[in-house]
């Protein structure tokens, strides 16, 4: 494009600057993440030492975004001429000093603090990035950009092959883009993984004078952060899908909804629109009579709203409930117009695409699930954090190699996958290929992406339990299977967590679970069942023996626990006699404790207080 | 577009562009259960139960939602979607007062109790207005299995009644959605969505406010489109299913709306609109206020002559008679009054009279402030020998000062007093005849009920005078009026409302209309009971289920009295209906007395809205004989059967008989667990508690009954105290050779001293007081099916007394 031209020769002698990796420089993730990991109390540190320094005006301090390993932040990279720039983990604002003086003054690494080296060899024992444990199997296509560029830089986009897939697509007819969607086999990845391109088809062949495109950015599941860190860290990868979807679908206006609890990447999509706006690619007739807006929609935190027909009716200010369909969204959607719905990665992935090819990326992934799906690894992980991966990798490769298993040994016991619309797998299912077909046929969802991994200390029945309340609450409460469905299940989960389940109990989670599945309005109501028929479908077991034994095997529900002091191993030192709400513990200074198991009420206070391993579970 | 063929259940259906699969089924006679679909409303696809298979459409697609289209394969009745609708139904029944379906009296209860129990809150179809219309009940009954096998959710939400006119009880509600659509179809704007979400998801305005305070215009659709019976009219949701449905027009204002009316024994017990049209809504006044208008109390019934200075009824010959001499001696100096918004043949009568007798004619409309200050000075200066005023446009004084005055009228009012003839009218909708449309033409009103008493069409007692004195109505024709200039359309805000109505302040005969600003006459307020600050102190008072109340009293006078099984009547205010409550509990000392009290009509709900530190203003007892302890031997086994209130009114027995050494067991019945009370307080003073539910929430399924049946014999006494169905019940399953079996009954008391002879009943076919023979007479000798119809003697009056305001606001 024309108008770009110029712009890419400017923006690229800003990207050499960036990435000269002999330049000195200190990049700071500070994504949410980041942020909440304390980030930018390091990045003021790192400023204030430098001005002591008096390398304020040298050494420049950068704010990047996520690039994926959250159980590592603070993250900060340091560039210095002659050393190979270090991937530093764990920063502390005290570690900073040490890291200035080392790093950047001395020019040499501070291995202790160190996580990779950014260069290809090895460099004092510190590993390179590449061949880091959680990214040497990742394969980022959506997340090409994410911590590595400055995500307030449209240049940096921009010099990184941005806009080329809209050029690109500009390049060919809107039909050709979707005739190249369907070849790439992209599939929405915002759960339901309809084929993209047929989507875009419907919405293409609706007749209208207007028609919407949708980004949905409302993310909601527990544990789900891949379009936060993909609209933090690379917004104008999402934009530039936007304006390709766009043209292919003939859409003049595009909504981007996103969560209101999302400020900061509201505030870099804000940033991303201006910036395209000023480059002349929004909001003005393009060379090939193109013309596009797009506004952001905040949302308001109802879980539902991530449902295409609740999200419509939130944009158009009524209140949130699904509609039901038909009419479908290509022929009748927001305020009646042929509309299309597009998830934020979805969307990031299309911007890749078109600049690289169908071929490319249809090589990558499974046969049915082609190239690669964001996931974020989250619980009892050693590795936490957001990856990318090939569709079609094995579930264990993702635990284990990728994540690290299970920290302080504990044996893992289930990955919860897809959210609370997903299941819980267990390490039968290491060997299964993550797509699709694979995850669905053992009962369980690819979904958003969220992965929950949990250990030997997870119960799960209290694992089903709190998605199924998660889901009660969240039920907008328009159909009959999913308002009264979730709380009748919710019910009899706490009726077995409290060692009050009967046999039958099982069958009725199964015939409740059998309605809302077939009956509920929407796909809330009709997958809120997965977490509980996983579970009993792979831990029947656990079931059972806090129904039959009144036992919970991972010692975690109340009333079904109960908790001893070693005499032993007491010192008498008072904190659990301190922290008991009931009164239930006696024994006084130096003495050993007793629990009085009357008025104990199983909450796990002393058990979690006491310094000494002193308190027992049985 | 024309019509496209399509398959249901193997037969080939012909079907509209733009119907849905449900609407094709439905033309071709097929059924398929819905509660959330409606013809006229937006598709919505709530319920769930309308699902349908379809030929390569994936699932079970709702039929209300799914166009119908060329060639489709329906099946709407495989062996899947009958267990789908039925799983379905049994959640929407457990989030929904439901115990009464899974009781097995439940026909029994329904024949003997032909009318719901007018309790405060709908605990089940027993204490549901609803009842005889429930659209959830009728889809259920046909869906259902008897064993819904999941826990009623039970909230125990509040009957809203902040709003005039509708009674929002929530915990009925399935969110069908079809009040917001309706509204939102008549209105463009819905008053009304739904709040929150999930199990808190309810029907509200926007943050919860009274629909008074926000856009609601009271026309009363979602009312009438409720299935469930959560959204109610408040004053005509007691009167069953009416019998008829009737079209006519409603003159209150001059838009003259068409209204259906509903009909029920020869009265109009409710109105609702002609259709969900935009222009067919209608006011408050006419959806709500024409029914109460036409059954108030206040209605004029019979014509009045003065004779020797009194007003006393007479025949119709006689008052025409009267009528005409008056005229006739008074001719030039007469005042006639027309009102504008009354009938064309009224009206044209009324100004042949005028003509024929050189009378003043004074036209009037709604919005007159009574007559014009010169015809009022005129009457205050002794001008006019005589008056014909049609309405209420005097005052008492004015009234005074014209010798010879004749009113007609369609209520009582203060000023008929100084007349000399009272002639009582019908009104629309109780006569036929002509008004104008909002353009001027001539539209005809049918009458949908038959006048009451010596009420007739004011025209054709008009056109009987007339006849009598030659002239001819019919010269007086006239050209109608349409929409006076600047009318301002009360279904299009409710602050348009007309204050009066032939001269009366509506709010006189509808008081809800007060919650909306408009204005009762000064005469009716003045009547208003002062507040009564004697009495006797309410010292606690709490819920222990819904709809019972325990209320401690002091009156320790009373209290040094009592003995068990006794009763004392209570009354709310000085001018309360006297009803009689079963003491509980007492102390002597303490000075106080315990009730449990069931608000089942107003007396008692007026007693259920007073707070701890209120007065009630009656506390007469202890009455009543009491329970003869020494009946029941040291040792021996006592059953002790309490169902309702009874539940409480076996405690003092109970307790009564454990000290004296008995062997007391308690057996409890309620038709689900949220219903019961006091099982810690009975289990204290008995050796065993026995609880059953109707539904089979608590304890085992069933009733009094089935503890009678299974363990009768095993006692030497029984006592059985409850509704007259549960001892009747009772009656039949106790052991024919019973010695001692007693029930403690509760006919309508007055005086509760034995004077009114109210409470008669028959016991072993005698005849006996219940309240001073009573109220123990021996199980089963008594007549129960004389009990039970006694009981219903006043049904239309305690109908009526339901809704009107208790203590100063609306009940709650």
């Amino acid at each position: 494009m024309e108008i770009l031209k110029s712009q890419r020769e400017s923006a690229q002698k800003a990207w050499d600057d960036f990435s000269d990796a002999g330049k000195a420089r200190v990049l700071v993730g500070a994504a949410t993440c980041g942020r909440a990991a304390g980030a930018l109390d390091v990045m003021e540190e790192f400023k204030k030492e430098l001005s002591a320094a008096g390398l304020s005006d040298k050494v420049e301090v950068v704010e990047t975004a996520c690039i994926g390993l959250c159980y590592a932040e603070p993250l900060v990279e340091i560039r210095a001429a002659g050393i190979p720039p270090v991937l530093y983990s764990n920063v502390h604002p005290k570690d900073v000093s040490e890291l200035v003086k080392s790093h950047i003054m001395a020019g040499k690494a501070v291995v202790g603090k160190a996580e990779a080296v950014m260069v290809e060899s090895p460099y004092e024992g510190i590993v390179p990035f590449k061949k880091h444990p959680m990214m040497e199997l990742q394969k980022r296509i959506v997340l090409r950009n994410c911590g590595v560029i400055n995500p307030s830089s449209f240049e940096h986009y921009l010099a990184r092959g941005g806009y080329k897939g809209l050029e690109r697509a500009f390049s060919m007819t809107p039909e050709d883009v979707i005739e190249e969607m369907k070849k790439s086999g992209l599939r929405g990845r915002g759960g339901a993984g309809f084929p993209t391109g047929m989507k875009w088809g419907f919405a293409r062949a609706s007749k209208s004078d207007e028609k919407y495109i949708i980004c949905n950015a409302d993310e909601g599941d527990p544990g789900a952060f891949m379009d936060r860190s993909v609209l933090e860290g690379d917004p104008h990868s999402v934009i530039e899908g936007l304006m390709i979807a766009g043209y292919a679908i003939g859409a003049q206006h595009a909504y981007i909804y996103v969560r209101s609890e999302y400020p900061l990447a509201i505030e870099r999509l804000r940033t991303a629109i201006k910036q395209a706006e000023e480059a002349g690619l929004l909001k003005r007739k393009l060379e090939n009579g193109f013309e596009f807006e797009i506004k952001i929609k905040k949302g308001s935190g109802a879980f539902v709203c991530g449902e295409e027909t609740s999200l419509m009716a939130s944009i158009e200010g009524v209140r949130a409930m699904p509609r039901p369909k038909p009419p479908f969204p290509a022929n009748s959607g927001l305020f009646k117009k042929p509309t299309n719905i597009n998830n934020v990665e979805t969307l990031a992935a299309v911007s890749s695409i078109m600049r690289d090819g169908a071929e490319s990326y249809a090589a990558l992934g499974s046969e049915k699930s082609k190239g690669t799906k964001t996931f974020s690894l989250a619980g009892k992980i050693v590795r936490t954090g957001l990856i990318e991966v090939e569709l079609g990798i094995k579930l264990g490769d993702i635990i284990n190699k990728i994540g690290g298993g299970c920290p302080d040994g504990k044996k893992f016991k289930a990955v919860q996958t897809g959210g609370p619309s997903g299941g819980c797998l267990t390490s039968q299912h290491f060997d299964l290929p993550v797509d699709y077909e694979n995850l669905g046929a053992v009962g369980s969802i690819v979904g958003s992406g969220g992965m929950v991994v949990m250990n030997e200390d997870s119960c799960m029945v209290e694992v089903a339990k709190y998605f199924v309340n998660f889901t009660e609450n969240e039920s907008c409460g328009k159909c009959v299977p999913c308002r009264m469905g979730t709380q009748h299940v919710h019910m009899i989960l706490e009726k077995i967590t409290s060692g009050k389940g009967e046999l039958e109990d099982i069958e009725r989670l199964k015939k409740i679970a059998f309605t809302m599945k077939q009956s509920s309005l929407c796909g809330l109501g009709q997958t809120a069942p997965n977490p509980i028929l996983t579970t009993l479908r792979y831990f029947e077991d656990e079931y059972m023996a806090h129904i039959k034994e009144k036992r919970c095997p991972a010692l975690v529900c109340p009333g079904l626990v109960t908790f001893r002091v070693d005499a032993e191993k007491c010192t008498g030192c008072t904190l659990c006699e301190r922290a008991c709400p009931t009164g239930a513990i006696s024994g006084g200074p130096k003495k050993p404790h007793v629990i009085d198991g009357e008025k104990c009420i199983s909450c796990g206070a002393c058990f979690q207080t006491c310094k000494f391993g002193a308190i027992s579970r049985e | 577009m024309s019509t496209f063929k399509l398959t249901i259940d193997g037969k080939v259906v012909e079907a509209q562009p733009g119907m849905t699969v449900l609407q094709a089924a439905k033309s071709a006679g097929i059924f398929i259960p819905s509660l959330c679909a409606h013809d006229e409303l937006s598709p919505y696809g709530a319920c769930r139960l309308c699902v349908v298979e379809i030929d390569g459409v994936r699932g079970t697609p709702t039929s209300c939602t799914t166009p119908a289209a060329e060639g489709m394969v329906v099946r709407t009745n495989t062996d899947q979607l009958q267990l789908q609708r039925r799983r379905t139904i049994e959640l929407m029944m457990s989030g929904h007062p439901s115990p009464c379906f899974s009781c097995d009296s439940r026909a029994d209860c329904e024949v003997e109790k032909s009318q719901p129990t007018r309790a405060g809150h709908a605990t089940r179809c027993g204490t549901c207005s609803n009842r005889p219309g429930c659209e959830l009940r009728e889809v259920a009954m046909g869906n259902f299995t008897r064993d819904i096998g999941l826990p009623l959710i039970y909230d125990e939400s509040k009957v809203e009644r902040n709003d005039p006119f509708i009674d929002k009880d929530y915990n009925l509600c399935i969110l069908c959605g079809r009040c917001f659509r309706v509204c939102e179809k008549v209105h463009g704007k819905p008053a009304i969505s739904i709040a929150n979400r999930g199990k808190k998801a309810k029907i509200s305005s926007e943050f919860e406010k009274a629909w008074s305070a926000e856009e609601c215009k009271f026309c009363g659709a979602c009312v009438d489109e409720c299935p469930t019976g959560a959204l109610t009219d408040r004053w005509g949701k007691w009167f069953g299913k009416p019998d008829k449905i009737s079209e006519t027009i409603c003159a209150i204002c001059p838009k003259h709306c068409r209204v259906a009316v509903k009909i029920k024994d020869g009265r109009i017990v409710s109105a609702k609109s002609v259709s969900l049209k935009r222009e067919d809504a209608l006011c408050a006044l006419g959806r709500f206020g024409i029914p109460q208008i036409m059954n108030s109390r206040s209605r004029l019934l019979r014509a009045q002559m003065r004779k020797e200075g009194e007003l006393v009824p007479v025949s119709g010959p006689e008052i025409i008679k009267r009528f005409i001499e008056i005229c006739r001696s008074a001719e030039g100096k007469i005042l006639v009054t027309e009102h504008t918004g009354g009938f064309y043949e009224s009206r044209k009568g009324i100004r042949a009279l005028a003509d024929r007798f050189g009378a003043k004619l004074v036209k009037l409309s709604n919005d007159s402030d009574g007559l014009d200050e010169e015809t009022k000075r005129e009457i205050a200066e002794g001008k006019f020998e005589a008056a014909f005023i049609v309405g209420s446009y005097l005052d008492e004084s004015l009234a005074s000062k014209i010798p010879h005055l004749i009113i007609a009228d369609f209520m009582k009012t203060p000023e008929q007093e100084s007349a000399e003839l009272v002639i009582p009218f019908s009104i629309f909708g109780e006569t036929a005849g002509t008004f104008a449309s909002s353009g001027g033409e001539k539209i005809m009103s049918a009458a949908a009920v038959a006048s009451r008493s010596d009420q007739r069409p004011l025209s054709g007692f008009l056109s009987e005078v007339c006849r009598e004195c030659g002239v001819d109505v019919k010269a007086f024709d006239f050209k109608l009026e349409g929409l006076p200039a600047g009318f301002k359309d009360p279904a299009e805000d409710k602050r348009n409302m007309p204050e009066r109505f032939l001269g009366h302040f509506l709010a006189d005969f509808v008081p809800d209309l007060e919650m909306l600003g408009l204005r009762a006459s000064p005469h009716k307020k003045a009547a208003k009971m002062a507040d009564f600050d004697a009495g006797f102190e309410i010292l606690e008072k709490r819920s222990v289920a819904p709809n019972f109340h325990e209320v401690t009293v002091k009156a320790p006078d009373m209290a040094k009295f009592v003995q068990p099984g006794q009763f004392a009547i209570l009354m709310a205010n000085a001018d309360s209906e006297r009803s009689p409550f079963t003491i509980i509990d007492w102390d002597a000392e303490a000075g106080w007395v315990k009730f449990i009290l069931e608000e089942v009509g107003r007396s008692s709900a007026e007693i259920g809205a007073l707070k701890k530190g209120d007065r009630l203003a009656v506390v007469s007892g202890p009455l009543g004989t009491p329970v003869n302890l020494d009946a029941f031997a040291k040792g021996s086994k006592a059953l002790l059967l309490g169902g309702c209130y009874g539940i409480g009114a076996i405690y003092p027995i109970a307790r009564a008989l454990s000290e004296r050494g008995v062997e007391v067991t308690c057996a409890i019945e309620a038709s689900s667990a949220y219903m019961l009370y006091f099982k810690d307080e009975l289990k204290s003073v008995s050796k065993k508690l026995v609880v059953r539910t109707r539904d089979g929430s608590e304890g085992e399924k069933g009733g009094c009954r089935d503890v009678l049946k299974e363990s009768g014999k095993d006692y030497d006494s029984i006592v059985a105290i409850g509704c007259v169905f549960m001892m009747k019940q009772c009656a039949q399953a106790a052991p024919k050779d019973a010695k001692h079996a007693l029930c403690a009954l509760n006919p309508i008391m007055v005086d509760g001293t034995g004077m009114c002879g109210a409470c008669r009943v028959s016991v072993g076919g005698e005849t006996k007081f219940a309240c001073v023979d009573g109220p123990f007479f021996p199980l089963l000798d008594v007549d129960f099916a004389e009990l039970g119809k006694r009981r219903t003697a006043y049904k239309l009056l305690e109908i009526e007394a339901m809704p009107r305001h208790i203590g100063g606001k609306c009940h709650s």
